[in-house]
């Protein structure tokens, strides 16, 4: 028997032709200094950690720092091309990016507004589709609009990032019908839920409605304590996971006792 | 005589038939030998390290040089 709270061996994260035993992908920013980062991120137990380009500035000690930690940790790398607002920077950065970090992975973010940074569906089919020809594994951030994804996976990404909410807003699940439809209408695809988690009862809802995985930033890093926060994003990510795999009791109208209701105490017939 | 380029957003003059390497040595002072520490883009295309010392620039060229940073 299974214990409680333990992985199934088997029951690993399919991104492209890698596999990976941890369902939790962590960001790399906004941590109070770069020692909790590495703290958070190894208590997270994730196995692939987002991080970015930007201009360099030899006065920014901060960003080697985080830089070499990053290295120190047995994470995969996943590059974002957080910032761009066309296909054209996008894909620029990712060559860029695959130079650097000598991977073919790339979170794809191309931005349509900058308000609540939503992604622009239209640039982002049309890098998806340059980039895979490119030989890049596309992990696309994108809405959860059922017939974009549609598109994305038609220009051959095999894994989608939709949102969960915004960016940095932690209000989780936003519109848990699209979801589940995406979720139903690709039974077979790795399906990510990126941005807006903000509680871990959010990333656990989304595992309990078979996503196959969470990537969040704000949440853990934002916290009072970073690396308990990651911890609890890691139960949450596996309990929820666990759930699904075990399958969860469908919802009733009406109440049903647990108990059996024969030879229930102090009964009369009337 | 000397060429107008754009490096990372601030305008500089370097001389003339200068490669993306000998703008470097001139311009990043802090790794400009050390290229695994940056990547290279120019005029909002990726230029690999390969091509740094082959690739001669323009006048206006808009030179891109970024490292590794945090991200979400």
């Amino acid at each position: 028997m299974t214990e409680p709270n333990m992985k199934q061996p088997n029951d690993l994260l399919k991104l492209y032709d890698c596999e990976y035993n941890s369902r939790l992908l962590v960001g790399t920013a906004l941590y109070p200094s770069p020692d909790i980062m590495a703290q958070a991120i190894s208590a997270s137990a994730s196995k692939m950690v987002t991080l970015s380009l930007r201009r360099q500035d030899p006065s920014n000690k901060q960003g080697q720092t985080i830089w070499q930690h990053i290295q120190k940790s047995d994470c995969a790398l996943l590059p974002n091309t957080a910032g761009c607002h066309s296909a054209q920077e996008a894909i620029t950065l990712a060559e860029m990016s695959r130079e650097m970090f000598n991977t073919d992975f790339i979170k794809l973010e191309v931005i349509g507004d900058d308000y609540n940074l939503q992604p622009d569906p239209f640039e982002t089919v049309k890098a998806a589709e340059i980039l895979i020809k490119k030989g890049f594994k596309v992990l696309p951030y994108c809405t959860d609009d059922l017939v974009l994804c549609q598109r994305l996976l038609a220009v051959g990404c095999e894994v989608l990032m939709p949102w969960g909410s915004p960016i940095g807003t932690g209000k989780g699940l936003m519109n848990p019908y699209n979801l589940q439809a995406i979720r139903d209408r690709f039974p077979t695809t790795t399906l990510i839920i990126d941005a807006g988690i903000g509680k871990p009862s959010q990333a656990m809802a989304a595992m309990e409605m078979g996503f196959d995985g969470i990537l969040l930033n704000t949440a853990i890093a934002k916290a009072h304590n970073p690396v308990q926060m990651a911890q609890a994003f890691a139960q949450a990510v596996n309990g929820g996971r666990q759930a699904y795999l075990a399958g969860l009791m469908e919802s009733r109208q009406t109440a049903s006792p647990s108990t059996p209701v024969l030879g229930t105490p102090f009964w009369q017939q009337q | 005589m000397k060429i107008n380029i754009t490096y990372n957003g601030i305008p500089h003059g370097i001389a003339a038939d200068s490669s993306i390497a000998q703008a470097l040595a001139v311009l990043n002072t802090a790794n400009s030998t050390d290229t695994s520490t940056f990547v290279i883009a120019l005029n909002q295309t990726f230029v690999p390290r390969s091509q740094y010392s082959s690739t001669q620039l323009q006048d206006n060229d808009e030179i891109e040089l970024l490292s590794p940073m945090a991200g979400g």
